[in-house]
């Protein structure tokens, strides 16, 4: 580098630098304020997309304030110990035309093979799951992948139980899931994640197994 | 106004970034799945580009020379962010095919290369200029080595159905190794029609601030340590 | 604490260093791993740069997002803070190497400088902010990637110095040739898709 300026003076690049760092600052927080809305709205389309579908009976979807606090100080392992690692950050009640509850949507967060998934599932009052969908899954692309494809959601839909089991090709009751080849960590991450969201419901969720239980 | 017609076709085909200087090559390996992702990533780079010449251009008299690196880091950076924000904002689809991608733009040898070589010492409306056509000459170089993937590995040029049905995608074409054979087979073509490109040495490559040389990346900063490397090896080689 | 966080990190390891390898599948520092793969000897000096920075950078940029910006709900300011930080980290390091330990500044000294603007770096960091992982995972994480990183760079310039005295067709001399390499291997690290 070639110091053929006057005299470098530190004082000078130092204030230089810090002021083109403050107004590229002041432009980002400009635009971030801007685009803070938009971004959120496209964020909730997205969840809203993805709940409509795993519970396509629902007319309308309200957020269950208690439920979501309750969930956020519940250690999940306290129920049953194959539940750890699992957090609930969404539960919202799924109504019918006529705003009678049908059923619960939860969202449930898990540690897939190399990063964070977010499974919505939509369980019925009769306690049959509705669908599940993958909210976000940043696993490598084309493995933990696979398991966006319909074939593997609908393994889920339709099957009146409370718990699903990983299984290896040999999936024999309705409950069994197959392991998808190459990810085998993603889908036991996700039916983990199923387990404990319906797990959550049976305990907490009025209407469901929870009153049923008292 | 030559002049700034001669900077669009010196971008999109003199020096093409891509097909000519082998610059940025991470972005174009890594994204180029197919045609829709070359448009997304191409135009991204570009307004960045664009705005980062500009402004470092319009600044360049005020730039102490001795923090030029951090300057253009920051000002390079905050654009990226913007335009990150902005595509979360309004294409959130495109945001998500490219993850990662987006931000890496900060790294790209195209960027730090014509904002030193060029917008530094040139006035803002040819910098203008330049940023266009070299973020161009990126784009359709994206664009058509992304629709060759496509139609290889999907069967598909943005997402219409382009080979017949008997046609069996070769899926190594949209995954990681397919990206490397692509590449391979374009410089091998260069070479053997002895087109110009930095990767036959060809190719006038000191135009560039980081030698045009993505292999040997990057920045004037760094041309020191080549000669440094290089004489470390000769040493090695006579012990 | 339990084995299960083990587990994680085992896999978190496994799978930067070899199945999501950051050469051969993320794409990150190619230019370095075509550059500088020519000779074992220099392909061994850089990759021990890229650890020792990869591993310093992810520690920093982890503890940055985490108890700065992240508390701040600043995340939006991650690409710039964090290739301020490496850009800061490189020269800091290679002053202070250049002054603690000159024989390993010999070492590594000259491919300090390269590795500022080496994406591996950054998208480490980045990738790190981006599957949420806490403090240790991204150390583990960060290690890993620079370790698959210095494992490819390494394996490359084995196979170019033997293909030196190959009878190499004119056409796919220089260039050409090096990404075919780069296919093959990257087919076969494909191949560790399966391992998790």
């Amino acid at each position: 580098m070639s110091n053929k300026n006057k005299k470098p003076s530190i004082l000078r690049d130092a204030l230089s630098l810090t002021l083109i760092t403050i107004i590229c600052s002041f432009a980002l927080a400009f635009v971030y304020e801007i685009t803070k809305d938009p971004i959120k709205a496209q964020e909730d389309a997205k969840k809203n997309e993805g709940y409509q579908v795993v519970f396509s009976d629902a007319a309308e979807l309200v957020t269950d304030e208690e439920l979501v606090a309750l969930a956020a100080e519940t250690d999940l392992s306290s129920l049953n110990a194959d539940y750890s690692g699992v957090t609930i950050d969404d539960v919202v009640q799924a109504l019918d035309g006529n705003g009678n509850k049908i059923g619960y949507i939860v969202k449930s967060n898990v540690r897939g093979y190399s990063s964070t998934i977010s499974v919505a599932t939509g369980y019925s009052l009769e306690g049959v799951v509705q669908g599940i969908e993958l909210l976000s899954i940043n696993d490598t692309p084309g493995f933990g992948m696979e398991l966006t494809n319909p074939e593997f959601k609908d393994r889920f839909s339709g099957v009146k139980t409370n718990h699903f089991n990983v299984t290896k090709g040999n999936a024999a009751n309705e409950n069994d899931i197959d392991v998808y080849s190459g990810s085998t960590v993603s889908t036991t991450a996700v039916v983990k994640a199923v387990n404990a969201g319906i797990g959550f419901l049976t305990e907490n969720a009025e209407g469901l197994g929870g009153v049923e239980n008292e | 106004m030559n002049k700034y017609i001669e900077r669009l076709t010196n971008g999109l085909f003199k020096e093409n970034p891509t097909f000519v200087l082998m610059l940025g090559m991470c972005p174009t390996l890594a994204v180029t799945i197919s045609a829709w992702n070359g448009v997304g990533m191409g135009l991204s780079t570009t307004v960045v580009l664009v705005a980062s010449n500009v402004i470092i251009a319009a600044l360049r008299k005020f730039i102490p020379n001795t923090v030029r690196m951090p300057y253009f880091i920051v000002v390079v950076a905050s654009m990226v962010t913007i335009v990150q924000l902005l595509l979360q904002a309004y294409f959130p689809s495109v945001n998500e095919a490219l993850g990662i991608y987006i931000p890496l733009i900060v790294v790209n040898c195209i960027i730090f290369g014509r904002v030193e070589a060029y917008a530094a010492k040139n006035k803002v409306g040819l910098s203008l200029f330049d940023g266009i056509g070299m973020g161009l000459g990126f784009t359709i170089a994206l664009i058509l080595i992304g629709s060759f993937r496509e139609v290889l590995g999907a069967g598909t040029i943005f997402g219409f159905r382009v080979m017949p049905e008997s046609f069996e995608p070769i899926t190594m074409f949209v995954k990681p190794p397919g990206a490397f054979l692509v590449l391979a087979m374009l410089t091998a073509l260069q070479n053997k029609f002895k087109l110009p490109s930095a990767t036959n040495g060809s190719a006038k490559t000191s135009a560039l601030a980081c030698g045009g040389d993505c292999a040997n990346c990057s920045g004037e900063t760094y041309s020191a340590n080549h000669e440094k490397i290089n004489s470390e090896n000769t040493k090695r080689k006579e012990d | 604490m339990n084995t299960n966080y083990f587990v994680n990190l085992l896999i978190i390891l496994i799978s930067a260093a070899f199945i999501n390898n950051v050469i051969l599948s993320q794409f990150l520092g190619i230019c370095p791993f075509l550059g500088i793969s020519n000779k074992i000897k220099s392909a061994v000096g850089m990759g021990f740069a890229v650890i020792f920075v990869i591993t310093t950078a992810s520690i920093l940029c982890s503890l940055i997002f985490q108890y700065i910006l992240s508390p701040m709900e600043l995340g939006y300011l991650q690409t710039i803070v964090f290739i301020i930080v490496i850009a800061a980290l490189v020269q800091f390091v290679e002053m202070v190497v250049k002054k603690v330990s000159p024989p390993l500044y010999d070492a590594l000294g000259v491919y300090l400088p390269l590795i500022t603007t080496n994406c591996a770096v950054l998208g480490v960091a980045l990738l790190n902010v981006e599957k949420g992982f806490d403090l240790v995972e991204s150390i583990v994480n960060g290690f890993a990637s620079a370790l698959g990183f210095t494992i490819s760079i390494i394996l490359m310039a084995g196979i170019r110095e033997r293909m030196e005295h190959n009878n190499i067709p004119k056409t796919l001399k220089g260039f050409p040739i090096t990404l075919i390499t780069a296919t093959l291997m990257a087919m076969a690290f494909y191949g560790f898709a399966g391992l998790v």
